[in-house]
């Protein structure tokens, strides 16, 4: 059963932030309205601002994280927040045992399609000419950040670069085409995204560029060879089948895949640990998850129980 | 709108989206939650002639639930006006006929009706259910999906004696109780000591001339600690209903604790054994008498029983505890291994229900024909509790390894619900026509569960109890954890788990 907590974010999400977003085709605007909630960082977890290979971002570590490293891919549209406003999420990792680095990718409209995905790409690499072997790297995103997190991989794929050891996805958005059912049936349920909003607002990352493009849209990608993914999503949200077609699509090509669909949350609840219980329960399953897959299994960091 | 009404008369096929098999407690909440989540086309199979389950079913005097009622009730119809902590199964029942009657799901009920055999339909992607009424006509259902509320106490259990067929007198299970035997200056047996027997010895034993208790194991006993609940308090809680909530959160995190001891804690264990076994010298004061009735496992081993009134029935000069094997039946009499022969009237059955094999007595052939006694060879099992694998769009509720021992079972049929329901709607979302469980997710999930098992006072307690299965001995009835626990593993559906069957091949990219 769904908390009473989750039907509140809910309800609070609908109307603070659906009801102004319904329709709207600014993005300047859409930016603000996606602006999270006020966050406090505990005293334990150090974050310090730094660049990989280039790429700006900041490095999130706490007491208990080990060498596994996770490269945090914020989620936005293409167009909004930022590392600093994914920290309920990357502090929660930290805190299960990972030093977190959130890349401050190029965002869209400014920087268009392929930059977000070349960012990611640069700071991977980054990472790996650190000294960090790929079987300790794991990737995660929310959001656009789990779509983008896909089109690393399949990047790097081609590019023949070891994949990093596993990838945890969050409500991720793999179809900027938008051509998912539940798009037009869940729309009112939707705690977050008002469905025809979906397609226009991948504009702001694509430009002209076709959104069915495979590192656009990794949904019409081949995911063969791709590392074991985990991905959460809410049943209720318009974006459900943006993953399980990817998961049904991923596994069909033989990659390993753990799909759990939650009712009731709203889209990338994970950003809200402290008020939603199954926010919690869902980072608590993919650190789980991404440590057991990761060489370093730091076991004395798994299952960690999360404080903030 | 489906026309629930035609599916109760038209004696024929009857075809519909999801069908119930039991009127109890999991039947109602699963009626219950399909209405509400505007899922119509159902209905409710019940072999009996009124809702209730085994709360219709048992009758026997003193009849109880061992859990207090403001839990042991669903937790969207919060009733202000239990007379007791404890309440009667009468109270019970009629709890469950207002539920019924508050959610109109009378007419989706069909009584008298008892599912004798489903078969899975692999072309039609349903279940095709044959069940019988009373006046022995076939009816013929297709169900897309099939939901068992057959829970898991109603089938009697009876112990092997030899000769209980010679025995001349009435004799009947606590389940089947008659009312109409006069037990006033008989001479009576009751066979067993479990949660039935302790409830009606107390009440039958001063009607009775002579009363032979035979038990084969001391239970545990606890103090039940019953209390009326005064009017005053009753229109309290109608006034104020968020009260209920709050009696509720308190009993069940009252309750909720004790799990540490089934789970191996010493300490919380050895707590309550001193609860208990200064229950039993405050009461029994003979050493003898004592001796017999102390228990020689651990506390929760076995179902740790509730009662007030069934150690002093003991100073009762008519009442006699025999722990003597019974070696055999005579037409009116019961003679024990120490050659002592009894001379009894009327034999009582408090000897307990068959746990562990489900559907005793029906059939279930799902994919390739695969009958479910048959997948349950080797002890039964189910992904969550809920889904077998072999057995496309079936759930069970308070299906294998989800019965509790310590909390109320209400709780966990209304995560398993909630669960189905959040199933059928992915299922209507993403148009899939039938959902099976992996194989290997089901036999991941009950190695995960026997090996937490494994530590458990279930099963390194020093006892055999029904929650074990008769022939791999492992425990396939309970729940290995918290309720907390299980809740929050019901939240969500892992989709990946399941094999899902598209109704329309898939136009994706």
């Amino acid at each position: 059963m769904p908390s009473i907590q989750a039907h509140l974010a809910v309800w609070i999400t609908k109307w603070r932030v659906k009801r102004r977003l319904k329709g709207c085709r600014d993005y300047r605007l859409a930016r603000t309205i996606l602006r999270p909630l006020p966050y406090k960082v505990p005293t334990t977890v150090r974050i310090s601002s730094a660049q990989v290979n280039g790429v700006p971002g900041e490095w999130v570590e706490s007491p208990s994280s080990g060498e596994n490293v996770l490269l945090y891919l914020h989620g936005g549209g293409y167009f909004g927040c930022s590392a600093e406003t994914h920290r309920p999420v990357t502090v929660s990792f930290a805190l299960h045992g990972f030093r977190v680095f959130a890349p401050n990718y190029r965002l869209g409209p400014e920087n268009r399609f392929p930059a977000a995905v070349d960012d990611a790409t640069t700071c991977y690499r980054g990472l790996l000419a650190g000294g960090h072997s790929p079987q300790s790297i794991v990737v995660a995103g929310d959001s656009a950040g789990g779509g983008l997190a896909v089109s690393l991989m399949l990047v790097l794929r081609a590019a023949g670069v070891p994949l990093p050891a596993a990838a945890a996805l969050f409500s991720p958005w793999t179809d900027l085409a938008a051509t998912g059912e539940s798009i037009r049936t869940n729309a009112s349920r939707c705690a977050l995204f008002h469905g025809p909003d979906i397609a226009p607002s991948a504009r702001y990352y694509l430009g002209d560029a076709d959104p069915r493009n495979p590192l656009a849209s990794p949904l019409y990608a081949d995911l063969s060879g791709l590392p074991p993914m985990l991905i959460h999503v809410s049943a209720d949200e318009t974006l459900r089948d943006d993953s399980t077609r990817l998961a049904e699509k991923a596994r069909a090509a033989g990659v390993r895949v753990e799909l759990k669909l939650w009712p009731v949350v709203p889209h990338a609840w994970q950003l809200a640990p402290a008020l939603i219980p199954e926010a919690r329960q869902s980072l608590r399953e993919a650190a789980k998850f991404l440590h057991s897959h990761a060489a370093e299994s730091d076991s004395d960091s798994v299952g960690l129980a999360y404080h903030a | 709108m489906p026309d629930p009404s035609r599916n109760r008369d038209n004696p024929a096929g009857i075809s519909v989206d999801v069908l119930i098999v039991g009127g109890g407690f999991s039947g109602i909440c699963m009626g219950i939650k399909l209405l509400e989540a505007g899922m119509k086309n159902f209905l409710i199979i019940e072999k009996s002639e009124d809702v209730g389950g085994t709360w219709y079913e048992n009758r026997y005097p003193g009849c109880a639930c061992d859990v207090p009622s403001h839990l042991y009730s669903f937790s969207f119809e919060r009733n202000p006006d239990w007379t007791r902590m404890f309440a009667s199964q009468q109270e019970i029942w009629q709890y469950l006929k207002s539920c019924v009657q508050r959610h109109g799901l009378s007419p989706y009920i069909r009584f008298n009706t008892r599912f004798q055999e489903g078969v899975w339909d692999e072309a039609e992607g349903h279940w095709r259910i044959s069940a019988k009424d009373n006046s022995g006509n076939n009816l013929g259902i297709r169900a897309r999906v099939l939901i068992s509320g057959m829970g898991a106490l109603h089938v009697p259990h009876y112990p092997e004696i030899p000769g209980v067929e010679r025995f001349a007198g009435p004799s009947f299970h606590s389940s089947t109780w008659k009312p109409e035997v006069d037990l006033r200056g008989k001479s009576v047996a009751v066979v067993g000591t479990g949660a039935s027997a302790i409830q009606f010895i107390p009440h039958i034993a001063p009607r009775t001339g002579k009363l032979y208790v035979f038990q084969r194991t001391a239970p545990w006993i606890v103090p039940r600690l019953d209390f009326g609940i005064s009017d005053k308090w009753r229109e309290r809680f109608r006034r104020l209903p968020s009260l209920t909530w709050f009696v509720r959160k308190f009993l069940f995190f009252s309750l909720e604790w004790r799990v540490l001891s089934f789970l191996g804690d010493r300490f919380v264990r050895e707590y309550l054994e001193k609860i208990a076994r200064r229950h039993l010298e405050r009461s029994v004061r003979d050493p003898n008498l004592r001796a017999a009735l102390t228990p020689r496992y651990h506390i929760g081993c076995k179902r740790i029983l509730l009662s007030d009134d069934f150690y002093p029935v003991f100073k009762r000069p008519n009442v006699e505890l025999v722990t003597e094997k019974i070696s055999e039946v005579l037409e009116r009499s019961i003679v024990t291994h120490d050659g002592v022969e009894r001379p009894v009237d009327v034999l009582i059955y408090g000897t307990g229900f068959h746990v562990t094999d489900q559907f005793i007595g029906m059939k279930l052939f799902g994919r390739r024909g695969v009958e479910i006694h048959d997948a349950w060879r080797n002890g039964m099992s189910a992904y969550l509790g809920v889904t077998v694998s072999g057995f496309p769009n079936f759930f069970i509720l308070l299906g294998p390894n989800t019965g509790l021992g310590h909390n109320s079972v209400v709780l966990m049929i209304e995560a398993q619900v909630g669960y189905v329901i959040h199933c059928l709607r992915l299922m209507r979302g993403r148009k899939i026509a039938a959902m099976e469980v992996r194989a290997e997710s089901q036999k991941h999930f009950a190695a995960n569960i026997q090996n937490r098992m494994a530590r458990t006072v279930w099963q390194s307690g020093g006892c055999r109890s029904w929650y074990q299965d008769i022939h791999t001995g492992e425990n396939t009835t309970l729940w290995p954890g918290s309720v907390i626990g299980y809740m929050r593993e019901m939240r969500s559906v892992s989709f990946s788990e399941y094999e899902l069957t598209h109704a329309f091949p898939s136009q994706d990219s």
